[in-house]
């Protein structure tokens, strides 16, 4: 008999969806990462935007297979421990690409190590990253289901 | 004089970005197999870290020049191919494959699914002058041509 989806409609527009997979983990996007994500491809005119969306699969493939050894701090790094409550801190991660950035959180998901994008900065002007958005990284990871 | 210009299209960008990433993900790899940093690399190739930061940056487009230096700083070497030769030698071996198979089974067309049939009449024929191309499979090649053929 099939199973009833007990999850809330926004649980269930929550879910977020494998973009890439290899031998060291997966990468997932979910949420504004997962739409901006898409969104770059469709940036007709924005070469930036075109050129981040050739060039972010490529780093989540090889992260996916080899780690973040395969990726220098100028495609993907390392940002801060964002605190999330209960004195739990997650550390926020960014692959960025031209003026695109993805922040998310290495987790373990569905069994398997994964990064879990869950915020983006598609227009970002300045090197340093902008601490509310990687704020917004932490607290989003928290309404993804582990 | 008027200069053309126009925006690049989603596949010139593409074969750009590739040809960057490509050069890049090479450095990054030849670097972590001999445990190499920045500054080594730089050292070796006798410019200044901050050089190298910028080859390896997303927005990078260095000069031919430099490029070969860096390949050569870590014993790489630029090789080109054309995607299309690629392909006629994909269609050669599996000509080959194709011809094994009849000429180990002795069978014909009947025990190639259509499937299997159109698979490799369509990488093995990818140059008609191949059926006349291998001496010593004549009688092979007059029976895959009669295989998939006919």
């Amino acid at each position: 008999m099939r199973q009833r989806d007990r999850r809330s409609e926004h649980e269930r527009s929550y879910e977020p969806r494998l973009v890439a997979s290899g031998s060291y983990a997966d990468v997932y996007l979910v949420g504004e990462a997962l739409s901006g994500f898409d969104g770059l491809a469709l940036s007709k005119g924005d070469q930036d935007a075109m050129r981040a969306s050739v060039n972010l699969p490529k780093y989540f493939r090889r992260f996916a297979e080899t780690g973040p050894s395969a990726l220098n701090d100028k495609m993907f790094k390392k940002l801060m421990d964002v605190k999330v409550g209960n004195g739990n801190s997650v550390p926020v991660f960014e692959f960025k690409n031209y003026q695109a950035r993805i922040y998310g959180v290495i987790c373990n998901y569905k069994g398997r190590r994964a990064f879990v994008g869950t915020a983006c900065d598609l227009k970002k002007k300045q090197q340093k990253a902008d601490s509310a958005v990687i704020a917004r990284a932490a607290s989003e990871f928290g309404k993804v289901q582990i | 004089m008027t200069r053309s210009k126009r925006e690049l299209t989603l596949a010139e960008i593409q074969v750009e970005e590739d040809a960057l990433t490509d050069f890049q993900f090479a450095i990054i790899d030849a670097m972590n197999a001999e445990g190499l940093s920045q500054t080594d690399l730089a050292k070796r190739m006798g410019v200044s870290k901050a050089r190298i930061s910028q080859l390896l940056s997303p927005e990078a487009n260095p000069t031919l020049k430099l490029v070969g230096r860096a390949l050569h700083a870590l014993g790489l070497r630029a090789q080109y191919s054309n995607p299309n030769r690629a392909l006629e030698n994909d269609g050669q071996d599996f000509w080959q494959q194709f011809v094994a198979k009849i000429e180990s089974t002795q069978t014909s067309r009947a025990s190639f699914t259509p499937d299997q049939v159109s698979i490799y009449k369509s990488r093995a024929s990818v140059r008609a002058s191949l059926w006349d191309t291998r001496p010593a499979n004549e009688n092979a090649a007059a029976t895959v041509k009669r295989a998939i053929v006919a």
